[in-house]
């Protein structure tokens, strides 16, 4: 029995003290980053991919999963918040980001290829920077439903003709939980709660993530379902019987009216105290310039540029993009949570 | 030389034992001595006794399946007339072991999005795409991945305890009418525990029941919050009687085990039932069934690539990169995990007359063996990433074995499997003919001698046997591995990466993937019975364990 506690000593000492600072200067880690990325796997690859090729760099990925989308990693930074492990943040959200931007784990970086970037899509500070945008839609089959029985506002799903009828993405995690933050934030938590209470009594299917609330519409399970455009489109280029809608954030009482839908950005930053300073600003500047824009917009994923120019160079828009304060959403991002478990999940 | 080397690899088995289950239950009891974060756990709440009873009755419904599928199984297993009838179906019993779970609930997503009419139809009216019956699909799926277990377990107590019973009831009732309920009924205590067994891997899988849209289900719950907080105490608070209820099912199953345990003891009542032998019509029906249970994610994948876009040539070179680039990694975090269990798997091989506090330390090393073996793969998989990612465990700013090894993933995938080979090599110890052993104390030699010389070489099959099991198990886990896996450690999990991949529907890539995970299971398949087999002559007094005519029977 010593001996192993010895060896578990030893194991442990041995490499935390020899000496191997994760500094730059030590050789075993020059042409590393480390990336935290909630982005799909099947987008952010290869532009990693290319950019490990194009600077030598190599790029640790750490995913998550479509259920825990975003969320996972981004109390992953918070719990990390101390030591550090990821040197970027790569959110397919800007949410999260600002949540964390709020609770001081970036450090300030203005990326020299992202001056072309509306001020709207980059914080003041420098502590993050947006683009590639993709909306929130409510997607359908086209040859099930006739467009006169569309939702045409978000709360409208909370009519009884949609009972049983709709999808949406558990509210804790992804893009799902910002847009009920931006609702919080526009309606107030009276309107919120009876919203919820309405979604509950149309009894919502609870999908594993956007992709999958999609998938439920494909197979014939709900009518409707509560995504993001870039599902919407990977499913239409699948052969899926899909199409979209890009539905009103108006107040369910109508007394705030919101024309248009939310659509979100995805946000890169640098995390504060980061082991390889030099590497993440070279990888944020890759990943805010406007090749990356355009190449998200010429992938399935859609994204649909922030910078003007871009979108007139590719012939982008975003259809019904609503005038939103993220940061306003982002501000009541843990009441909602609270929400969404006390009143829509209980 | 060779007892150096035992030695060396027993002190491994320590290292292995303390730095996976020794830290995983140290870190849990840490963490529920200091208490919960927020206040104590209280009653569940309503939302959570829908999860629990969701995950009950869908559990107990898996169970009731998978003993459906295992009987006929297990009927042809014992009955058949030749050996390469036995060998054909040991080989399709091995294949779902060790496959990954959501293989099987991805096939049965593409039937159900499959967009042809004819598929559409059938899926329609076997209400597989009715909301509501979402748990009901779940335990199919479980059911066709765990059938297995009950099978062999059924096999085993057929041998030990059944076939007198079966024989008498032979007498006046046909052969499946004797084995149903003259058999079956006597090997209750087995049966039970298998049922627990199967109930409780039903129970603590995430990766299935989203794939088929059960949500409101315990597994789910526990994957949210593991990603909303890496803390133990956290999810024991938020949903506590679901662990509770895992270790008394644990505790169920105990009698049972304890009486498939004393098999290894009384070999001479080891009974193959050889008479009355089924006809090869009823052993080829039963043959279809497993076959069809056991190969239908491979019939569906080959059916649904056809139908895709690109050539098939192009998909398979896309999806061979990814599975090289992501497998690289995966495949040592499989080999160093099977070695590890294989080193555990050693550590416990004790001898019966060892000193008091050796055998109490022995007991207790299984005991926290068995129960992380219960726990959930999110609360193994988030308690192991806070300790190890701990700073004073791993300082960032120097090499840790955080950020730069894959230590934290080796560490929760022994936490989930490392009772295989630990299991098999307490059961098989016993059956070392006690000959031997005094005569290798006679010749002068010491405990450890007598491990290298005498135990070891009649115990290496079955114990490269389950290194194998863990190896495969360790390739396809996801659960656990989404949560441990290094920042700074080339490549991530090839299973984490295919299961994510598969909640995105229907991709040529990952139907291709898809099937190149079941080539571990088949590889396995072919060699495991094989290793069982040698492993049988070379335990059993030089007798074959899965031979017939074993020993007289009158």
């Amino acid at each position: 029995m010593w001996q192993s506690v010895f060896l578990l000593g030893v194991f442990w000492l041995v490499p935390n003290t020899a000496g191997c600072n994760n500094t730059q200067d030590k050789t075993h880690k020059i042409g590393t980053v480390v990336v935290y990325c909630s982005v799909d796997t099947a987008f952010a690859e290869p532009i990693l991919s290319d950019f490990e090729k194009s600077t030598g760099i190599k790029v640790h990925r750490q995913f998550d999963t479509e259920a825990g989308k975003t969320t996972g990693l981004v109390n992953k930074l918070l719990a990390e918040r101390k030591s550090p492990r990821a040197d970027v943040w790569w959110s397919s959200e800007i949410f999260g980001t600002l949540q964390l931007a709020r609770k001081g784990i970036f450090a300030p970086y203005k990326p020299n290829t992202a001056n072309d970037i509306p001020d709207q899509y980059r914080d003041a500070d420098g502590l993050w920077t947006a683009f590639g945008l993709r909306g929130r839609v409510i997607a359908y089959d086209p040859e099930r439903t006739r467009p006169k029985d569309l939702p045409k506002r978000w709360s409208d799903l909370t009519n009884p003709e949609y009972n049983g009828r709709f999808a949406m993405a558990d509210p804790r995690f992804g893009t799902t939980r910002g847009h009920m933050a931006t609702l919080l934030s526009l309606w107030g938590q009276e309107d919120m709660t009876k919203f919820y209470e309405g979604l509950r009594r149309n009894a919502f299917h609870r999908a594993d993530g956007n992709s999958h609330a999609v998938l439920m519409l494909a197979r014939g399970m709900v009518d409707f379902a509560a995504t993001d455009t870039d599902d919407v489109i990977v499913a239409q280029r699948r052969g899926d019987s899909v199409a979209m809608i890009y539905p009103d954030m108006d107040s369910p009482d109508r007394k705030r009216l919101v024309s248009g839908t939310l659509w979100i950005p995805c946000s890169v930053a640098m995390v504060k105290n980061a082991s390889h300073p030099d590497h993440a600003r070279k990888l944020i500047d890759h990943l805010v310039s406007d090749l990356i824009e355009k190449k998200l917009y010429t992938s399935d994923s859609r994204n649909v540029p922030v910078r003007p120019a871009l979108r007139v160079e590719l012939g982008a828009t975003a259809v019904g993009e609503s005038s939103i304060d993220y940061s306003a959403a982002a501000a009541v991002l843990e009441q909602s949570d609270r929400l969404v478990t006390d009143v829509l999940l209980e | 030389m060779l007892t150096v080397t035992v030695r060396l690899i027993r002190f491994v088995g320590w290292i292995a034992l303390l730095a996976s289950c020794g830290v995983l239950i140290g870190t849990m009891t840490w963490e529920l001595v200091a208490g919960f974060e927020d206040g104590k756990p209280s009653w569940p709440t309503p939302r959570l006794q829908r999860l629990l009873f969701n995950t009950f009755w869908m559990s107990a419904v898996a169970t009731a399946m998978a003993f459906v599928l295992a009987m006929p199984a297990a009927f042809a297993l014992v009955q058949s007339r030749h050996a390469w009838q036995r060998h054909c179906i040991s080989m399709l019993t091995v294949i779902p072991l060790v496959t990954m779970p959501s293989i099987f609930a991805y096939a049965w997503y593409l039937l159900a999005t499959n967009p042809h009419p004819l598929i559409r139809e059938t899926m329609h009216l076997i209400g597989w795409n009715s909301p509501g019956f979402e748990p009901l699909h779940a335990a199919w799926v479980f059911a066709t991945w765990l059938w297995p277990i009950p099978a062999l377990i059924m096999v085993a107590g057929f041998k030990h305890l059944g076939a007198g019973a079966y024989r008498l009831a032979c007498v006046d009732a046909s052969a499946i009418r004797a084995f149903l309920f003259g058999a079956l009924p006597v090997m209750r205590g087995p049966l039970i525990a298998a049922c627990a067994i199967v109930f409780i891997l039903s129970a603590i899988d995430s990766t299935v029941p989203p794939l088929v849209g059960a949500f409101d289900v315990w597994s789910q719950e526990m994957k949210a919050n593991a990603e909303l907080r890496q803390s133990s105490s956290f999810m024991i608070q938020r949903s506590w009687p679901a662990p509770v209820a895992m270790v008394l099912l644990g505790l169920l199953a105990f009698p049972g085990l304890r009486q498939m345990a004393a098999w290894a003891d009384d070999d001479q009542t080891r009974d193959t039932g050889e008479n009355p032998l089924i006809s090869s019509v009823v052993w080829g029906m039963a043959f279809v069934l497993v076959a069809a249970v056991t190969l239908f994610p491979i019939v569906v994948f080959i059916v649904e690539m056809q139908g895709g876009r690109g050539t098939t040539g192009e998909t398979f070179r896309a999806a061979l990169w990814s599975v090289w680039s992501y497998g690289r990694a995966t495949l040592v975090v499989a080999v160093c995990t099977a070695l590890a269990a294989a080193a555990l798997g050693i550590t416990m091989i004790e001898e019966p007359s060892r000193p008091g506090w050796r055998r109490m330390l022995g007991h207790t090393a299984v005991g926290l063996v068995l129960v992380t073996a219960v726990l959930p793969p999110s609360m193994i998989g988030a308690t192991l990433a806070s300790f190890y990612s701990n700073e004073l465990i791993s300082p960032r700013e120097h090499w840790n074995i955080y950020d730069n090894t894959p230590l934290t993933w080796i560490t929760a995938m022994l936490a989930r499997f490392a009772f295989i080979p630990v299991c098999l090599m307490v059961l098989l110890n016993r059956r070392v003919p006690d000959g031997i052993i005094a005569q290798a104390t006679t010749d002068g030699a010491d405990r450890i001698q007598r491990l290298a010389h005498a135990r070891l070489p009649r115990l290496w099959l079955p114990l490269t046997a389950s290194a194998l099991i863990v190896a495969c198990l360790t390739l396809s886990e996801v659960a656990a591995g989404v949560l441990v896996q290094p920042p700074q450690w080339s490549g991530g999990s090839l299973a984490v990466y295919v299961d994510s991949e598969m909640h995105y529907g229907r991709r040529n890539q990952t139907i291709a993937m898809s099937i190149m995970m079941m080539a571990p299971a088949v590889l396995a398949a072919l060699l495991l019975p094989f290793l069982v087999k040698l492993s049988g002559r070379k335990t059993i007094h030089g007798r074959g364990a899965s031979e017939k005519n074993v020993l007289p029977l009158r």
